[in-house]
């Protein structure tokens, strides 16, 4: 044990406050990949829009709470509550994800194309999402204003009292924050609560209705699915808009988290995400929020416990690499034929 | 009022006709078969009233309605079921899953068929008795209820594509190539599975090209050649029609 | 070579000799109220100058790149007015300052070289950027014609092409990093009395990486102890597990070598996360981003800069001054350093007493301890400028210079 201690170099490392960074960062990649993994499973397909479809999610949130000034490259003032982007960013994404589908997707489906073609024309409406953010939001970086998000390390807050049941839970947190040195802002908080929520959520719909069984039918085959009776179009618009929604929430949580809006935002995590989704299983939910977790494990112990920090990139694909050479389906995955 | 008509039914993959224009009837109560060689127009008969190809030219009815341009979901909703080629059972889920499958047609409403939940606890009660009883018409099946679909053997595999259309309560199952792939054991075996649906009083469209087992259970029989019915009769008559038994019984 | 050496020794000595009468006679009652620029008391005044002598200026003055253009032609029309109304080329000649736009490519910028040249102008200043000025200073070197940057930082500009016959033409007078970093790390050790320190710097990029060097060379210099070391990649927008180990290892000061969006970010995040100490910065932090995205999170930021608007000289305050009347708002760095560019060619042309590229270069070398709004400036061997840098602290939204009146600001 203790060999092991040394050999990860894990004496220094704090446990408590990185254990907090891996959570919700980890939560926001899954969060992510989720979207990623339901629109492969479904049409077993990669959604490589989907980080376009993440950042338009957010400008569509940070839209919602800032107004049309937003179009002019601008957000001077937030005057309602900032968490409300969070739903208009899910709205917004659904809805792009779904015309992302139309655009991409359908015309190739109804002709039988290969799959390869889908996943090239899906790069395609990439770059032009990103294009027309630059056209409408400008290529500079956006900002809300900076008291309008809660952006403090949590604190015990002047004012409460341990008598007040209300302030307790907030004292409590505040406490352990300052114990142990955690970096936990509410926007953080905010990402592990969404995220799980819409984890449980999404795991619900999957597994527990009629819906879910018809998007795993529909992943099985289209043809068998229609003479079950199912409205194969309508599973595959709703996939895509939970898809989006889900891309939409990570992408407003992620920009609320730093700040700053750019029509480049999320392209880095293209690659990430699907990293995070072969490491899990490819298709799998489960396997998508275990490779989340996973990946920003391995990048906070890259930059906790070494000195190889700006190496926690190539680790994280280094395994990946091993992944697809000795266990191609991923973690949790089961073998899936055909697939691109 | 034919259950089933189909007129005139033209369909073509391309430039070529594969269906040059073919009519036929199935009436209540009845089993009905098609027979023909390989590439003869069996399956592309069935597949375009599935409504999962379109037709050029002509007319489907069903059950009073013309259903040639319905989306195949519709058609399956309506009471038109179809056991595909292959069995096609999903080897992903269950058996269980498979069969609650079956019975997704019959959950109706805009929303409802998507949210409501459905496992096996939360089924309605008519769909709960509905399985059960494909679990007494193929008690193998109820043996493998938790087991993947994909670990099944052939012949289970076809009761289970014949047990998932059943769920659906169809007013018309079609059947494509049932025996297709199986050991001659359990052919046999898929032939006795029809013969209790008709006793049963069940309205079949059957696709075969073991035309000599199809039209043992038959009533009326259809003779397909290069896209066109080229002989039709009770399927009594036709077994004993000198060029059918040339052509496919010999 | 060696004999230009000699006139210019020669020319010099002369210069010491008479030069307080000839700044005496020429500008009497004016310097007391305002300095003014110029009349550098090395040089002689001008005997064989005649007529509009035309030196080039190139700086991006179309799309995004004007907005460092535009002021920086702003302090060269400042500066040719000076020059021309003080006849600091003598009586017959005054200095015509030829404008190209030079886009914010290398290829517009080569283009507009190739036509000064083709003009004949005695010098050229410009480009705005360093990657322009890899493109197009050496053809101004080719041709034998000083070239100065104003605005290049990048390293090598001065020995871009390897070859010391073309390097001399090749100079500038933007302080480069390096000359930046130490001053302003000595200034805040010395007034903070820092003992230790942790380094976050982005090692993918090379602006950043080489800022990392220089702090870490300053700080052992400085004498302080480097506690940790953390790293981060271009584009990186969370910084909240190197933030928590650093805050960990609480140090007295927190050192970044950031672009100007990788800063915002690490400054308003160690700010959430509680820590309160000076955050030292490179270059990178030299940005109004700085006080709009990070607000009042970049309060005790200290970056060291070429120039700041609130330089404590009179030169620097005469010169702010009368740019805020022509233009309508204070000059930036960029401003200054053109204002300053403009006037040290001038004052290469005055001392060599020639319109000759030539005679024009090695004047320019030869100039040492140059009063101006940067402070006192030299050229070194190699053609970079040599000057102190300001040291800045941010306080309540915007630069202040650092001083000693800051020892208690954190405290």
């Amino acid at each position: 044990m203790d060999f092991l201690i040394d050999f990860f170099n894990l004496n220094d490392v704090q446990w408590v406050p990185q254990i907090v960074n891996i959570i919700w960062n980890g939560s926001l990649y899954s969060l992510f990949a989720l979207g990623y993994a339901l629109i492969f499973s479904v049409l077993g397909v990669l959604n490589l829009a989907h980080s376009a479809i993440f950042m338009w999610g957010a400008y569509v949130g940070l839209w919602a709470v800032c107004g049309n000034t937003v179009f002019d490259g601008q957000c001077p003032a937030v005057d309602v509550p900032v968490w409300w982007a969070i739903p208009a960013a899910m709205i917004g994404g659904g809805i792009i994800a779904i015309l992302v589908d139309r655009i991409a997707f359908y015309p190739l489906r109804q002709r039988n194309a290969p799959r390869l073609s889908q996943l090239i024309s899906s790069i395609g409406i990439a770059i032009m999402m990103v294009a027309i953010a630059e056209l409408v939001f400008g290529k500079e970086r956006l900002s809300m204003p900076l008291d309008a998000i809660p952006r403090r390390n949590f604190d015990i807050p002047d004012g409460l009292s341990i008598e007040n049941p209300l302030d307790i839970g907030r004292i409590g947190l505040g406490m352990y924050v300052a114990e142990f040195n955690i970096l936990l802002t509410p926007v953080r908080l905010q990402i592990i609560v969404v995220s799980l929520i819409l984890m449980i959520f999404l795991g619900f719909i999957v597994t527990q209705t009629r819906l879910g069984q018809g998007m795993r039918t529909v992943a099985f085959s289209e043809r068998v699915s229609s003479l079950l009776g199912v409205h194969v179009d309508n599973i595959y618009m709703i996939a895509f808009f939970i898809s989006g929604a889900l891309a939409g929430a990570a992408g407003m949580l992620y920009t609320l988290n730093s700040n700053v809006f750019l029509p480049s935002t999320g392209s880095e995590l293209t690659l990430k995400g699907l990293t995070v989704i072969v490491l899990g299983g490819l298709g799998s939910i489960r396997g998508a929020v275990l490779g989340g977790y996973l990946v920003a494990a391995i990048e906070v112990y890259m930059v906790a416990a070494t000195d190889y920090g700006g190496l926690a990139d190539a680790v994280v694909f280094f395994l990946f690499f091993l992944v697809l050479m000795f266990r191609p389906q991923g973690i949790l995955g089961q073998p899936l034929p055909d697939r691109a | 009022m034919a259950l089933l008509s189909v007129t005139d039914l033209e369909v073509r993959y391309g430039m070529i006709l594969a269906l040059r224009g073919i009519s036929f009837k199935v009436e209540n109560g009845q089993v009905v078969c098609l027979i023909g060689a390989n590439g003869a127009g069996k399956s592309t008969t069935l597949n375009t009233i599935s409504g999962l190809l379109k037709p050029y030219a002509g007319k489907i009815e069903f059950d009073g309605r013309d259903i040639t341009k319905w989306r195949p979901d519709r058609i399956c909703k309506a009471g038109l079921v179809q056991v595909p080629e292959g069995r096609q059972v999903i080897a992903t889920m269950s058996v269980q899953e498979n069969l609650e499958m079956g019975a997704y047609a019959r959950s109706g409403g805009w929303l409802g068929p998507y949210l409501h939940p459905q496992k096996a606890r939360k089924l309605s009660e008519e769909q709960r008795y509905d399985i059960e009883m494909v679990f007494k018409r193929f008690p193998r099946l109820q043996e493998r209820r938790y087991q993947k679909a994909g670990s099944l053997s052939g012949g289970e595999q076809q009761m289970l594509a014949v047990g998932r259309a059943l769920l659906a309560r169809p007013k018309l199952m079609m059947l494509d190539e049932p025996s297709m792939g199986l050991a001659p054991v359990l052919v046999n075996e898929v032939f006795s599975i029809i013969k209790d649906l008709k006793a049963e009083g069940k309205t079949i469209l059957l696709v075969e090209q073991n035309a000599r087992k199809a039209l043992e259970v038959a009533d009326y029989a259809y003779v397909l050649e290069r896209g066109q019915i080229i002989k039709s009769g009770p399927a009594e008559t036709l077994r004993n029609d000198e060029q059918v038994i040339a052509a496919y019984l010999g | 070579m060696k004999q230009r050496f000699k006139i210019v020794v020669c020319l010099l000595l002369i210069a010491t000799l008479v030069l307080p009468l000839s700044a005496m006679a020429q500008d009497g009652g004016d310097e007391e109220e305002t300095p003014r620029m110029g009349f550098w008391e090395e040089c002689a005044d001008p005997a064989n100058l005649s007529g509009e002598i035309p030196i080039g200026v190139v700086f991006g003055l179309t799309g995004s790149i004007a907005q460092y253009g535009e002021p920086q032609a702003n302090g060269v029309r400042l500066a040719e007015q000076e020059i021309n109304e003080s006849g600091y080329l003598g009586e017959e000649a005054t200095v015509t300052f030829v404008y190209e736009d030079g886009g914010s490519d290398r290829e517009t910028s080569i283009a507009a070289f190739e036509k000064l040249i083709n003009e004949g102008v005695v010098a050229i200043i410009g480009p705005t950027l360093s990657s322009q000025a890899f493109g197009a200073d050496p053809l101004a070197a080719d041709a034998g014609i000083p070239v100065m940057g104003v605005s290049n930082t990048a390293a090598g500009i001065t020995t871009m092409t390897g070859d010391p016959e073309l390097d001399q033409f090749i100079f500038r007078d933007s302080l480069p990093e390096s000359g930046v970093i130490p001053g302003t790390v000595a200034t805040a050790v010395e007034i903070l009395g820092i003992e230790d320190v942790a380094i976050l710097y982005g090692n993918d990029d090379d602006f950043t990486a080489s800022g990392y060097e220089v702090f870490v060379d300053a700080l052992e210099e400085a004498g302080v102890e480097i506690l940790l070391e953390e790293t981060f990649s271009r584009g990186d927008v969370d910084f909240s597990v190197q933030l928590t180990k650093i805050i960990e290892q609480d140090p007295d000061a927190l050192v970044v070598s950031a672009l100007i969006a990788e800063a915002v970010q690490i400054v308003t995040q160690a700010r959430q996360a509680g820590y309160d100490g000076p955050i030292i910065g490179g270059n990178g932090f030299n940005s109004p981003a700085l006080f709009t995205d990070a607000g009042e999170d970049a309060n005790g930021v200290i970056v060291g800069a070429a120039w700041n608007v609130g330089n404590p000289n009179e030169l620097s305050e005469a010169f702010v001054e009368k740019y805020t009347e022509a233009y309508g708002n204070p000059p930036d760095q960029f401003a200054t350093q053109s204002y300053v560019g403009a006037w040290l060619m001038a004052t290469a042309v005055r001392c060599a007493d020639s319109a000759d590229p030539a005679d024009i270069r090695d004047a320019l070398a030869s100039i040492q301890d140059f009063p101006s709004p940067l402070g006192l400036f030299s050229f070194d061997e190699d053609r970079n400028p040599v000057h102190d840098p300001v040291v800045q602290i941010v306080d309540d939204g915007a630069f202040a210079v650092f001083d000693e009146s800051y020892a208690n600001y954190f405290d």
